[in-house]
């Protein structure tokens, strides 16, 4: 069977419809992060993204419908980290039947992975028989404290790369934030920890790759997880322009409303086909073709947020303000994508 | 992992690209790269050579003799056609006019007018606009009063494209005054060698004669020549301007002019200035490369949904916006980056001699000056807006 971008399989209606029910909705206040995470991993959504024998659709087009229905509905979890990258990636590796057992708990809720895309600062590994040692930190890790495990780039001495998914008993936990999305991030530190081998998922040229593929997966699932966001907010301005009556008629009749609701639908048509592409390159074995797609889709979804959110809040007037309005929640998830991977001119200096 | 196209329309693909390059006559494809804006001539010549392959109707199904492409078979066929150098082909027989007749003609208009759209034996063009009805269409005022077995047709249609081109025009006229104005239109064909028909260029201040103003003066229309019902007109406009706007070929375009760029920016005087490495530049190059990514990708996802029978989104509308202004701004990205050396059109003196012969740099200004045009024409984009407007709010 092949499989084509845009024409979607029969799984993805059911798993979308499945998860829209399950998860509150748009306009009530989020559900506790466990509670919620007891649902996903009850559901089978944890699992989407994993080879078939072990209950998944091994599709990232899959994981990305999950990730677009936690946007819709402004759920808060661990899913990018957990289930779109480290399951994904553990299945990848070519010692994937070493870490069956890690993927099995992924999937059904019991571990939690988180991925610390911040390299800002030094992490060094260093080598002695068979253990490896890290010093240093990472910032800002989303669901770090919550984390069972957590995937880290370290450096070498030579300056080879090393992507070691780092146990808890391996970090501690040294500041806790939430962040201006409803997401709790963590900075942890590694002094003289050390880690078995079999932690070390790749090194040198390898790792890099591996690495590179781990951020474009993250970009792509939160480009995914904005489509949802976006949606909600386009659906909410539509329906409040409908409803709200000023000069005796509905503000959906004034043209200069219209033409700007008009381009908020029109950038998320196009933010949506550009999450379907890159999602289902994400696996592609060309690395410069996937990495082109999320490249676009970065630009396209980072615009069209910044856009969709502004006018979303400008065209409810003052009640778009009101913290009792859903509308700023999804704003401010909104702003993850640009605080995290960059605004739109991140993806144009190449 | 999943791709865009499948095996078997990648192999299509291939065979496409073989027989333009096989068949493309190589001195229009080298005027065609370099901007030039194909003849009258042109188009016949190419056209013809696509009807003798049975491609003169590619977008027309097998029944009346199209090739009966897919969806997306039609977009890649446009696709290879536009980054060939090939001619766009007139979209006013195949794609407007033609569409209208399968779905609404009778018989004998099928049997008459379709062969000699393929052929290009007949070259359309599009009466619709009026002095006074532009955006607000439907207060379109030509006339055309029954008098036995003919239409007696008085008016005047402006910006009609290619009318001092053209053997046919297919015109929205008033038959009635009664009730609401949409229902008093009627769609008629009308043989431009009429008498009483007057043809006046007007010129585009690139200096182009594209369009003209057209009138008639009791110009007699045989019956027959009625597509559709008597007031059925406004009913065959939109499914027209439904037809017209998805795959229209706008990203074609785009994808063709932006190689274009590449290349001016690679070679002669302007590889000296080397414009690429302005990292200002080159960021709104690839800003650029991007959108009509996301543009051509949309398209293609519509024509996914078309495959399927699936009604996804506003196609019609949201890609003539994107795609106008796409057209738009690489032609103002290739004249800003000519620079000066944009500025040259014609030489001093009144010579006739054009100037694209000395410099294909000649084009680049007029032709941005001219696709000023897209986002006004086929409805313009304020139009789009209200029709997304009323789709999306009611």
């Amino acid at each position: 069977m092949s499989d084509l971008i845009f024409v979607p399989r029969e799984e993805y209606g059911l798993l979308a419809d499945t998860l829209g029910r399950l998860l509150p909705e748009p306009s009530s206040p989020p559900k506790d992060c466990k509670a919620l995470w007891a649902d996903l991993a009850q559901s089978g959504a944890l699992a989407v993204g994993l080879p078939e024998d072990e209950g998944g659709l091994d599709d990232a087009r899959a994981v990305s419908v999950v990730a677009e229905q936690l946007g819709k509905h402004g759920a808060v979890s661990p899913f990018v980290g957990s289930s779109a990258v480290v399951a994904r990636l553990l299945a990848k590796l070519p010692f994937a039947a070493a870490t069956a057992d890690l993927r099995a708990r992924l999937a059904d809720g019991s571990a939690v992975a988180a991925v610390a895309l911040l390299s800002d600062r030094p992490l060094h590994v260093t080598q002695a028989g068979g253990k490896f040692t890290l010093n240093g930190a990472r910032r800002l890790v989303p669901f770090g404290a919550e984390a069972d495990h957590v995937l880290v780039e370290g450096v070498s001495s030579d300056k080879s790369r090393l992507l070691v998914l780092a146990p808890k008993s391996s970090y501690r936990v040294e500041r806790a934030v939430i962040g201006v999305d409803g997401c709790p991030y963590a900075d942890i530190v590694f002094s003289d920890s050390a880690v078995g081998g079999e932690h070390v998922l790749g090194a040198g040229a390898e790792a890099e790759r591996l690495w590179a593929w781990c951020g474009d997966a993250y970009l792509a699932t939160l480009c995914a997880d904005a489509v949802g966001a976006m949606t909600t907010l386009v659906r909410m301005t539509g329906d409040y322009l409908k409803v709200r009556r000023q000069f005796g008629a509905p503000l959906s009749s004034y043209q200069v409303l219209q033409h700007r609701f008009v381009d908020m639908d029109m950038a998320l048509t196009e933010s949506r086909t550009v999450a379907e592409w890159a999602a289902g390159l994400l696996d592609a074995d060309d690395d410069r073709e996937r990495r082109q797609a999320v490249a676009t889709t970065h630009f396209t979804v980072m615009r069209a947020a910044t856009k969709i959110s502004q006018d979303s809040v400008q065209l409810h007037g003052g009640i778009g303000m009101a913290q009792e309005t859903a509308v700023g929640r999804y704003f401010k998830r909104l702003l993850a994508l640009p605080l995290i991977f960059g605004d739109e001119d991140i993806p144009l200096a190449v | 992992m999943a791709t865009l196209f499948s095996p078997e329309e990648d192999a299509f693909r291939a065979e496409v690209r073989s027989f333009i390059s096989e068949k493309l006559p190589a001195d229009l494809r080298d005027r065609m790269l370099s901007g030039g804006r194909p003849t009258r001539d042109d188009k016949v010549v190419w056209t013809r050579i696509l009807h003798q392959r049975g491609w003169g109707g590619y977008s027309w199904p097998k029944e009346f003799g199209g090739p009966g492409f897919t969806p997306v078979q039609r977009y890649i066929f446009e696709d290879e056609i536009w980054q060939a150098g090939a001619p766009e082909v007139v979209p006013f027989g195949m794609k407007m006019v033609a569409p209208v007749i399968m779905k609404f003609g009778t018989v004998a208009q099928k049997e008459y007018f379709l062969p000699r759209i393929t052929s290009l034996e007949h070259y359309w063009c599009q009466g619709y606009s009026e002095p006074g009805a532009g955006s607000d269409l439907a207060s379109l005022k030509t006339r055309a009063v029954r008098d036995g077995d003919h239409y007696i047709v008085n008016g005047q249609k402006i910006w009609t494209t290619e009318a001092h081109e053209a053997d046919w025009i297919f015109c929205l006229v008033r038959t009635s005054t009664q009730g609401r104005k949409q229902d008093g239109i009627s769609f008629l064909l009308i043989d431009m060698r009429t008498p009483g028909i007057t043809v006046r260029p007007i010129i585009t201040f690139d200096g182009s004669h594209e369009i003209n103003e057209t009138w008639f003066e009791n110009v007699r229309v045989p019956v027959e020549n009625l597509v559709g019902e008597e007031g059925q007109g406004w009913t065959c406009a939109k499914y027209l301007l439904e037809k017209e706007r998805l795959n229209f070929g706008g990203m074609g375009f785009c994808k063709r002019e932006l190689a274009r760029l590449k290349r001016l920016a690679a070679e002669g005087a302007l590889a000296e200035r080397r414009p690429l490495d302005n990292p200002l530049f080159k960021a709104r190059l690839n800003a650029l490369e991007m959108r009509v990514r996301a543009a051509d990708l949309t398209n293609l996802r519509f024509l996914r949904a078309e495959q399927r029978g699936e009604a996804v989104g506003l196609p019609a509308p949201y890609l003539k916006v994107l795609g106008s202004h796409l057209h738009q701004d690489v032609l103002e990205l290739q004249m800003r980056m000519l620079g000066p050396d944009a500025l040259p059109v014609s030489l001093a003196g009144g010579g006739n001699e054009p100037l694209d012969a000395i410099s294909e740099y000649a084009n680049v200004a007029p032709t941005y000056c001219n696709y000023r045009k897209t986002t006004i024409y086929a409805g313009s984009n304020e139009i789009q807006r209200n029709i997304a407007a009323k789709s999306l709010l009611g």
